[in-house]
């Protein structure tokens, strides 16, 4: 452990700031709380958001589990968790269930999160009607007047286009019946999760200087149209060449012979199903 | 490492004000206010809130009999006091309650724009327990949930005027004398069972 640094990098007054903002933005779901963002040894853009989180709730008691694209060892999330390790000491874990925090890029976790954990997302661009309107600004403008109808047409640009929703990740999301938000890009496939969640979800936009929240049990729907309901990607025919699952969110691997496997993406779980699986065998 | 308990205990009470915040009605026990060096004309928990969220960056008003609790505050967390409609933390301490509705009504609401700006309101009471006076609905709630202040009715009437237009408004935290803590944050419904 670094002692050069002060317990979870900041100083107490950066760690005031940002505790302040994440309080706003729980009280009012969904909103975008500004914050000054601080520099970090991590650039920009590369998960400065979450990390800030992060190291403002954690303490000496708390477990850490981080994960980008679903896996605990790529290195967005190594580099992460070594850098939180380095300066708090804590434990860390690649277990789900046994995090009381979870940083994560892209995704989350297949197993249920509870009331006692946290889940916090890194997000790269935190505002939803940014590629429909660029002014900050009028965006803010547009938040407190509840004028949504960017966002419904820009879906509907798609479906004029490809004849579908064709959002892969980051598909927006309404909260509370009130603020649009994005998910951050986490897929379709994991929309749904958040949606009467037991956990608290902090997101974090490093570069773009906004965190906003979705306390648990709050109602989160992704916008649709009645005669084009959201639809999550589907899975339900494929199981993991790994540990067997179906049923989960799955990377598709085409192999040199151009035949297609299948693998749960969130690494963990399936390294927890293929445990499973040799002692019901044994 | 500087292993240094205030920075703990602030984590701690931090993560504590936080569960309560995002699960409306969950009284959260700040043990920490136990150990702290206590020379102050408020609670303990009051005083940890205060080292836990203001400094420069940030104004406080306090009602309080204490004429010198101003210039504690200050001294403690270099936050500068300021008239209730400016200011974003606002402290009330216990006997100073028939204060309450008028506080509540000119604290600070934000804007549609920037509605983060409403006050955080602290409020000091004998005890918080989880007794069915009021029934709590909204986001960070399951189903209801069950919170009880000895404070007469008025200020839910003030608050509800106040958080009339979301995502204007106040969020409130109750103190109380044996360290626990609980939280409605403005978008908490509250009725009053009979």
């Amino acid at each position: 452990m670094h002692d050069k640094y002060n317990f979870a990098f900041f100083d107490e007054g950066s760690k005031k700031e940002i505790r302040r903002t994440i309080l706003k933005a729980v009280a009012i779901p969904g909103y975008q709380v500004p914050f000054a963002s601080r520099e970090m040894p991590v650039a920009r853009g590369w998960g400065t958001g979450g990390l800030q989180i992060t190291l403002v709730c954690i303490g000496q008691d708390d477990i850490l589990k981080v994960i980008d694209q679903g896996s605990d060892e790529s290195v967005n999330a190594v580099s992460i968790k070594k850098f939180i390790k380095a300066t708090t000491g804590i434990k860390e874990t690649i277990d789900t269930e046994e995090a009381t925090i979870i940083q994560s890029r892209h995704r989350i976790p297949e197993e249920k999160l509870r009331e006692d954990q946290i889940l916090v997302l890194q997000v790269p661009t935190p505002e939803p009607l940014r590629n429909f309107e660029p002014s900050e600004a009028r965006t803010k403008e547009l938040h407190a007047n509840q004028d949504y109808t960017g966002a419904w047409l820009m879906l509907f640009e798609q479906i004029m286009k490809y004849g579908n929703i064709s959002t892969g990740a980051d598909h927006t999301v309404r909260v509370n019946d009130r603020y649009i938000a994005v998910p951050s890009p986490i897929p379709k496939f994991d929309n749904p999760k958040m949606d009467n969640s037991q956990c608290l979800i902090l997101l974090g936009a490093g570069r773009e200087k906004k965190i906003h929240a979705i306390p648990p049990y709050t109602k989160v729907k992704s916008i649709d149209f009645e005669d084009m309901p959201f639809k999550v990607e589907d899975f339900s025919d494929k199981v993991c060449h790994e540990c067997g699952s179906s049923g989960v969110f799955m990377d598709e691997i085409i192999n040199r012979d151009g035949s297609t496997i299948y693998k749960c993406n969130d690494t963990s779980f399936c390294l927890k199903q293929k445990e499973r699986g040799r002692l019901n065998e044994r | 490492m500087k292993d240094n308990i205030l920075i703990m205990s602030m984590q701690k009470v931090f993560r504590k004000l936080l569960k309560s915040m995002s699960q409306p009605g969950v009284i959260s026990c700040v043990g920490e206010a136990e150990n702290i060096d206590y020379n102050f004309n408020c609670l303990p928990v009051s005083m940890l809130l205060m080292s836990a969220l203001l400094d420069a960056e940030v104004k406080f008003y306090v009602e309080s009999n204490e004429n010198d609790l101003k210039e504690q505050i200050s001294r403690l967390t270099y936050s500068t006091y300021e008239k209730i409609s400016e200011a974003d933390y606002i402290f009330v301490c216990m006997d100073n309650h028939e204060q309450l509705r008028r506080i509540i009504s000119e604290a600070k609401r934000g804007t549609l724009s920037d509605p983060h700006e409403g006050a955080t309101i602290i409020i000091e009471v004998e005890n918080i327990s989880s007794d069915e006076t009021l029934i709590l609905t909204g986001p960070g709630i399951k189903e209801k949930a069950y919170l009880s202040v000895p404070l007469s009715s008025s200020w839910i009437e003030a608050r509800n005027d106040a958080n009339k237009e979301f995502p204007m408004g106040v969020d409130i935290i109750f103190a109380d004398r044996n360290n626990n803590m609980a939280a409605l944050p403005r978008t908490t419904k509250i009725e009053r069972r009979n």
